[in-house]
C-alpha cells in the first residue's frame, strides 16, 4: 500500500478536529441548557362521588341456600325399590349484578347413598308419578350435566330450571333392602364471567 | 451491525416484552363467586330423604296331588304396593333345609309346572325377585312323588295267632303308611254271615257292619282290636280283608282265609 500524501493527512486531521468540536458543542447544549429554563405549573384535584362493589348472587327456588342449605322437600322418596325414581325442578336464578356460570356438584350419603344414582338436566322438567307403584318420576328433556361440570351461563336477571332425578337402579344389590338412611346434596357454585 | 440485524434484535425485544406483559397480566384477573347448597328432603331429616323397602316374603307354594308325572305348583302374589315382586322363581331342593336348589321356573305368573322327573322326596319354595338382585325366599314344602309300587302287606295264616288282638300283620311303603283298614267276616256252618265289630263283637253281616274299620298301626305292625279269645275262635270260615293306603295314595287290598 502507498503512504498517504501530506495533503491527505492534513484533510483527515481537519475532519477529526471538526468532529471533536461538534461533539463538545452538543454536550454543552444538552447539559448546560437545562438549567437555564423554567415553567409555570398549576394543580387541581377531582373528587369522585364514591365507589361500591356489586355482588354475585345465585338463588335456588328464590332461596340463598347459603349458609343454610335449601331443603328440596319434594326431592325425597322412602321405601324405594329397584327401578323407582323421583325428580324435582330447581329454579336457578341470577339475582346479582354480574353474569355468571354455575356448576352443580352432587354428593350422596347414608346407608343408601352408594346405591343412589343422581342425574341432572339443565332445562329439563319433572314428569311422572311418585304415588303409584312402581314410582317413577323422571326429568323430561333438557341437557344432561355431569356433577362438577359447568351447567350453564346465567346472565344477570336470568333464570333456568335444573331438573334433578334420583334413582335406585334396577341393579341395586340385595344388601340394600330395608336401609333406613340416605341423603343427596347438591353444591352449586356460581362464578363471575369476566367477558 | 447491519440494518437487518438491528431490525431483528428490535423485534425480539418487543416479543419478549409482550410475553412478559401478558404473563404478568394473568395473575391480576379475579372473579366473584357465590356458593349455594341444596339438600334433598326436609330440613329436619335430610339424612332419611331416601330409604329402601324390601320384598315381602312369598307364601309357601301348593303342589298337585302326588303322582309320578309333572308337578303342578301354584302360589299367591306378594303383597301389592311396596315389596311387590316382579317375578318369581320356583326352587326345588333335595333337603328340608340348606342345599343348593334347582330353579324350576322363572315367571311373573303364579303357576309353574315341574316336568320332572322327580326322584324321591323333594322340597319346593318360592323365591320372589325384584330388579336384578333383590330376592326373598319363602318356606319350603315337601313333595313325594307317587311310585308304581303299592304298599307291601303281610297277613299271617292261620288267622288269629296274635297276642292281645284279634289278628295282626305288617304293612310298609317307601312313602309311609297313611292308613290300615280291615273287614273281618265269618260264615258259620248254618250259612250265617257275621262281621267283626271291636266293640259289639260279631254282628250280622250288613252294609254297615261289614264296612272297613280302622286297624291300629305302629310301623310296621298292624293289629285288629279285640280280644283274641272272642275273635277267631268258634268253628267257621274266617275271611280277613286288609286295605292299606300309603302317603302317596297307593293302595293294596289283600285277603286271607282260615277255617276252623
Amino acid at each position: 500500500m502507498a503512504e498517504p500524501s501530506a495533503t491527505d493527512r492534513r484533510f483527515a486531521r481537519s475532519r477529526m478536529i471538526l468532529g471533536a468540536l461538534a461533539l463538545l458543542g452538543a454536550i454543552c447544549l444538552l447539559l448546560g441548557g437545562q438549567g437555564t429554563y423554567a415553567y409555570w405549573t398549576d394543580a387541581a384535584t377531582v373528587t369522585g362521588s364514591g365507589f361500591s362493589s356489586g355482588r354475585l348472587d345465585l338463588t335456588v327456588n328464590g332461596q340463598q341456600g347459603n349458609p343454610t342449605a335449601y331443603a328440596a322437600t319434594n326431592l325425597s322418596l322412602t321405601t324405594m325399590v329397584p327401578g323407582e325414581s323421583v325428580a324435582a325442578n330447581l329454579s336457578i336464578a341470577n339475582v346479582g349484578d354480574a353474569d355468571f356460570t354455575y356448576a352443580p356438584t352432587v354428593s350422596t350419603g347414608g346407608g343408601l347413598g352408594p346405591a343412589l344414582e343422581v342425574r341432572m338436566f339443565v332445562g329439563g322438567s319433572e314428569t311422572g308419578d311418585d304415588n303409584t307403584y312402581p314410582r317413577t318420576e323422571t326429568c323430561a328433556g333438557g341437557t344432561p350435566v355431569a356433577s362438577g361440570a359447568v351447567a350453564a351461563r346465567l346472565n344477570r336477571g336470568a333464570s333456568q330450571t335444573l331438573c334433578v332425578q334420583v334413582t335406585l337402579p334396577a341393579s341395586t344389590g340385595n344388601a340394600y333392602q330395608n336401609v333406613t338412611t340416605g341423603s343427596v346434596s347438591i353444591a352449586l357454585l356460581a362464578t363471575q364471567v369476566i367477558a | 451491525m447491519s440494518a437487518a440485524k438491528q431490525a431483528g434484535a428490535l423485534l425480539a425485544a418487543l416479543a419478549v416484552a409482550a410475553v412478559v406483559l401478558l404473563a404478568g397480566g394473568a395473575g391480576t384477573l379475579a372473579a366473584f363467586t357465590d356458593p349455594a347448597t341444596v339438600r334433598a328432603g326436609t330440613a329436619a331429616a335430610p339424612d332419611s330423604a331416601f330409604t329402601s323397602g324390601r320384598i315381602a316374603t312369598p307364601a309357601t307354594p301348593t303342589t298337585s296331588a302326588p303322582s309320578s308325572g309333572p308337578v303342578q305348583l301354584s302360589w299367591s302374589a306378594t303383597a301389592a304396593g311396596l315389596g311387590t315382586a316382579d317375578r318369581y322363581e320356583i326352587l326345588r331342593y333335595t333337603s328340608a333345609s340348606g342345599g343348593t336348589p334347582a330353579i324350576v321356573c322363572t315367571t311373573a305368573a303364579l303357576t309353574c309346572t315341574d316336568a320332572g322327573p322327580v326322584a324321591g322326596q323333594v322340597w319346593y319354595a318360592v323365591r320372589a325377585r325384584m330388579g336384578d338382585s333383590w330376592t326373598n325366599e319363602g318356606a319350603r314344602i315337601a313333595y313325594a312323588p307317587s311310585t308304581a309300587t303299592p304298599p307291601a302287606v303281610v297277613i299271617p295264616v292261620p288267622l288269629g295267632g296274635c297276642s292281645g288282638s284279634v289278628a295282626c300283620g305288617t304293612a310298609s311303603s317307601a312313602s309311609g303308611i297313611a292308613s290300615v283298614e280291615y273287614i273281618l267276616r265269618r260264615t258259620l256252618s248254618g250259612g250265617v254271615a257275621q262281621c267283626w265289630d271291636p266293640v259289639l263283637r260279631w254282628q250280622s253281616a250288613g252294609t254297615a257292619t261289614c264296612a272297613y274299620r280302622p286297624a291300629s298301626y305302629y310301623a310296621p305292625d298292624w293289629t285288629i282290636p279285640g280280644s283274641p279269645g272272642q275273635g277267631i275262635k268258634d268253628p267257621a270260615t274266617y275271611v280277613l280283608t286288609v286295605r292299606v293306603t300309603d302317603n302317596l295314595g297307593n293302595q293294596t287290598i289283600q285277603s286271607a282265609t282260615t277255617t276252623i
